[in-house]
């Protein structure tokens, strides 16, 4: 299956970069001014969206992946993805910053190797080495789960 | 074949109605055994379902409904009876059947045995059957189908023969819409056939009329059909030709010399060719056709017109999602109007906001389904548990045209459906002790629906043993879950049924499962915000009520704010909203408040939701709410107002979470946490005990 | 010009087969539910061929039949059976009641074009 990943989406969560199959990208927004929090959710639950009347529920990924949370600036977004390609079920992730849309080959990808394991996610679908740097691709349905949790 | 398969989704809906309506007409039979229109319609439902799964593709289906259908016509033409066991055999069939039409041609092996036994099972009622009368051998007949079926396909085995058909249709063929050459072609396809055309009857141009048949024919062909297949070619006209179809020869001899002279000639003179000719003996006349005129029944069926139209569930969400935009694209319209003191715009949106909500309400509308959908599971249930257990039971159902949101309806069944098994297994007695206790040894069962308000409620009570508030009380000692000396109330005892600790295994025998599931029950009604509550008396039976919300998607709120969020409450909820200062210390003490002489218990939403404490400088605002008899205060930042709201779902990532049971979009574009109120009770529970035990983590016991 | 095809069957998904195929020949399709439904197509309007079920509400096939032949318009237009019955009584009644033949259920859509082009060209 992950073998058919052949354009991802990367972006910056603190100092590491990750991606996601751009397959399962929808939506790249700007973070809006508000973020309903819902009480008693988990830390990494920042709260919904309203994106075109939908309800979204958004995750932000530097909780998720231990790094430090920053004040609000431009360069932030919010990923909207669908892991199961349908329109029941969609979140929005919180980035540091969207880095660029990569197309790879399969030779490309090597095992995940992080120098420390830190965060939330512990199986990635690979890494591959871009421009001098490494990206990790995170398994969609994996990041799925964990936020269901 | 792609085409076809284009229409199997709607071939499998089209059945599940029609595999419900015969299963509607059956129970109906079961006590009205003669009723023609009954077995018509059942009958019909069969029919449709084994063309259908014919053409597309479920040929398994097909087969096995063929089956049944050959019973059913047996039934219809009356020499058969409507019998207990043949509508048992029937509704047994009607679960294959389901199967098959889920799991269409790929069986499994277990699946496999399943259907050959079933077959098995007809053949051994039609065995049992053809003693008392006389039916046509069924697995024979359904071969005739294939055979025509597969008319164009030459046969393996070697029996071809010659016949020749000589056709002379009489002037007035043609005025029934036949046209020969249809016949000729049907020929051709069954066998290597010459066609001799004889027209020298045909008149002058001018007296030609174009609806006379002028033109004889005889045709020589050779092929393995029998001669009564020919002849079915014929079928439609043969009252308005003269026909004669002759064995000539058991072997093919068209390509015989001889033979072929004979058609030159023919052909050359215009002179019919002779049996005499082509064969050395004559036959015996034409038979006549020698079918029995059976009348058919005429077929009044089930007086049901097409009054509605299937749509596909998803258009309707998508287009109650478009108006739920619309909704909010108006609003965001009026307020940018209010804001600019347009009065141009202001009027228009206040037109748009008329026809809006009326496009809104007829969408929601759309979106309701009848209760009736659901009900033949019920009666089927009823049916079966009672056949089983044999108890006589007496099923009656009110309100089944009660209409009710399409999510609702979807989760609303299985509870149901577990509440009704619990009436036959533990609140129906058998006969023998319902007459020891001097009842009729016919129990009832009464399912109503009925509307109430913004609410539907649903009561489903029996006539049956009921329930013992006592025996309950010592199991819920047994099993710690109350102290030995806990005074309660009946209600308060019978409500114990509902907790999830009381329905475990142990108590399940000793009191005969009564209450068994009934918490799950609650939790799946309540994630429809439904409630239910259950009342019994020992001996005279017991009666479960469920209150259901007409939609989930839309309610007429009351718009609050705690922090920086907006919450929505449900209006149906709110008894009184007060101001903060009746909060005062020596009016509430340990999260007790006493209005008008009530104890009322209070919380406040700040701690609930886990925000900053309430400093000084914040408003507060005390609010009444009354869920099911029980009030409870609640202490909000600031209400707004009165807002009606499309509730959106807050998705599968947030179904986890304590106290919102979805969103709203307010007219600028933010969001609106809309609460459950009923949840809210819970939180006070949980307070309760954690004033008790002094406990402050309130956070961990949220969570558990 | 177009032929124009009326087709009565009291099965949803049969209907939607037969006029997607018959549409997709070019042919005008009009559609009824059971007999009685489809009775209201026949009001003088021209109409080439009816193929039309047997076991259907309201009114069957038969008396569908019986019904369109008293109608002068309409005594000599093509009327096919579109049925699952192959069994020759069932044919005999159908005749007797005005049809002039009959398609098996299950067809192809070629078996369906092929009879209909047969009784009218």
């Amino acid at each position: 299956m992950h073998n058919q990943i052949s354009t991802i989406l990367s972006f910056k969560i603190g100092g590491n970069v990750f991606a996601l199959d751009a397959l399962h990208v929808l939506h790249i927004l700007e973070v809006p001014d508000i973020i309903t929090r819902i009480p008693n959710t988990s830390d990494f639950m920042k709260g919904v969206i309203n994106h075109h009347g939908n309800i979204i529920p958004v995750a932000d990924m530097r909780i998720i992946m231990e790094e430090e949370v920053k004040e609000k600036n431009k360069e932030q977004a919010i990923i909207i993805v669908n892991p199961e390609n349908s329109n029941e079920v969609r979140f929005g992730i919180y980035v540091d910053m969207i880095s660029e849309v990569i197309e790879i080959k399969p030779e490309d990808l090597k095992e995940t190797v992080m120098d420390s394991k830190r965060g939330m996610i512990d199986t990635y679908v690979g890494t591959i080495f871009h421009k001098g740097t490494f990206i990790h691709i995170i398994d969609i349905m994996h990041l799925s789960e964990i936020i269901d949790k | 074949m792609e085409i076809i398969d284009q229409f199997k989704v709607k071939f499998i809906e089209e059945s599940t109605d029609n595999i419900n309506d015969l299963e509607e007409a059956l129970l109906l039979l079961e006590s009205d055994k003669e009723n023609k229109e009954l077995i018509e319609r059942s009958f019909r439902a069969m029919h449709s379902i084994k063309g259908g799964g014919a053409m597309f593709g479920f040929n398994k289906l097909s087969e096995f409904t063929h089956h049944l259908e050959s019973i059913y016509d047996s039934v219809r033409q009356g020499s058969i009876p409507i019998s207990t066991e043949l509508i048992t055999l029937t509704f047994s069939a009607i679960d294959q059947i389901k199967l098959l039409l889920k799991v269409g041609d790929n069986l499994s092996q277990e699946d496999l045995v399943n259907f050959d036994s079933s077959v098995k099972m007809f053949e051994h009622f039609i065995e049992k059957q053809n003693n008392t009368s006389t039916i046509t051998d069924e697995n024979d007949d359904y071969e005739e189908v294939e055979e025509v079926e597969n008319i164009t396909e030459p046969k393996n085995n070697n029996n071809e023969k010659t016949v020749l058909i000589s056709f002379v249709p009489n002037p007035d063929l043609l005025e029934n819409g036949t046209n020969p050459f249809f016949l000729l072609d049907d020929l051709n396809n069954m066998g290597r056939a010459i066609t001799l055309a004889f027209s020298n009857k045909i008149p002058n141009f001018v007296d030609l009329k174009p609806v006379v048949s002028y033109i004889n024919w005889q045709i020589l062909i050779c092929t393995e059909h029998t001669i009564n297949e020919l002849k079915d070619v014929f079928i439609f006209v043969e009252d308005d030709c003269e026909l004669h179809i002759d064995t000539i020869a058991d072997t093919c001899i068209i390509d015989h010399p001889e033979v072929k002279k004979i058609i030159q000639n023919a052909q050359n003179t215009g002179v019919l060719m002779t049996i005499k000719e082509l064969k050395n003996c004559t036959l015996s006349a034409t038979q006549t056709k020698t079918q029995g005129k059976k009348k058919l029944a005429v077929d009044s069926g089930k007086d049901h017109k097409i009054s509605s139209i299937r749509v596909s569930s998803n258009k309707i969400d998508e287009l109650v999602t478009l108006v739920s935009e619309l909704v909010i694209t108006q609003s965001q319209l009026t307020l940018y109007a209010e804001n600019n003191n347009d009065t141009t715009i202001a009027a228009i949106s206040e037109n748009i906001q008329k026809l809006s909500r009326q496009l809104r309400d007829n969408a929601f509308n759309i979106s309701l389904i009848p209760l009736q959908s659901e009900l033949m599971r019920f009666q089927r249930l009823v049916r079966d548990l009672s056949k089983e257990q044999d108890k006589d039971i007496d099923f009656t159902i009110e309100g089944s045209e009660i209409e009710l949101d399409k999510t609702i309806i979807e989760n609303l069944t299985d509870p149901l459906l577990h509440i009704l098994r619990n009436s036959v297994d533990h609140g129906i007695e058998t006969k023998k002790q319902r007459i020891a206790a001097g009842k009729s040894p016919k129990g009832n069962i009464i399912f109503k629906a009925f509307n109430s308000g913004a609410n539907v409620v649903i009561e489903i009570s029996d006539d049956g043993k009921g329930i013992d508030p006592e025996e309950i009380r010592s199991k819920a000692v047994y099993q710690g879950l109350i102290d030995q000396d806990a005074k309660l109330e009946k209600e308060e005892i019978l409500e114990l049924l509902f907790t999830s600790g009381f329905s475990t295994r142990t108590i399940v025998t000793d009191l005969s499962g009564r209450g068994v599931g009934l918490d799950v029950v609650r939790r799946k009604l309540e994630s429809i915000r439904g409630k239910a509550t259950i009342d019994s008396e020992k001996g005279k039976g017991t009666i479960i009520t469920i209150r259901l919300p007409l939609t989930l998607s839309i309610i007429d709120g009351l718009l609050i704010k705690v922090a920086n969020n907006h919450y929505v409450l449900p209006i149906s909820a709110i008894k009184t909203i007060y101001s903060a200062e009746l909060l005062r210390e020596d009016n509430s003490f340990n999260h007790v408040i006493t209005i008008d002489d009530e104890q009322v218990p209070y919380i406040d939403l700040r701690e609930i939701f886990q925000e900053n404490d309430r400093t000084e400088e914040d408003h507060s605002q005390l609010i009444l709410i009354k869920v099911e008899e029980r009030l409870l205060g609640i202490i909000a930042d600031d209400v707004i107002g009165e807002y009606q709201t499309v509730v959106k779902p807050l998705g599968r990532y947030l179904e986890k979470q304590g106290y919102i049971s979805g969103a709203s979009i307010l007219g600028d574009g933010t969001i609106a946490l809309v609460i459950d109120t009923s949840r809210l009770f819970n939180a006070r529970k949980i307070k309760k005990e954690i004033s008790q035990e002094k406990s402050t983590s309130l956070k961990k016991l949220l969570n558990a | 010009m177009a032929k124009t095809v009326l087709i009565v069957d009291d099965s949803e998904s049969i209907r939607e087969v037969v006029s997607f195929t018959l549409q997709n020949e070019g042919y005008d399709v009009l559609v009824g539910v059971d007999g009685e439904d489809a009775l209201k197509f026949l009001d003088g309007r021209h109409i080439d061929i009816i193929i039309t079920d047997l076991h259907m509400p309201n009114l069957d096939g038969l008396g569908f039949i019986r019904k369109i032949r008293e109608i002068e318009t309409y005594k000599h237009i093509p009327i096919l059976f579109l049925t699952t019955e192959s069994q020759t009584e069932k044919k005999m009644e159908a005749k007797e009641a005005g049809a002039t033949g009959w398609i098996i259920k299950p067809f192809v859509p070629a078996k369906l074009l092929a009879a209909i082009s047969r009784v009218i060209r």
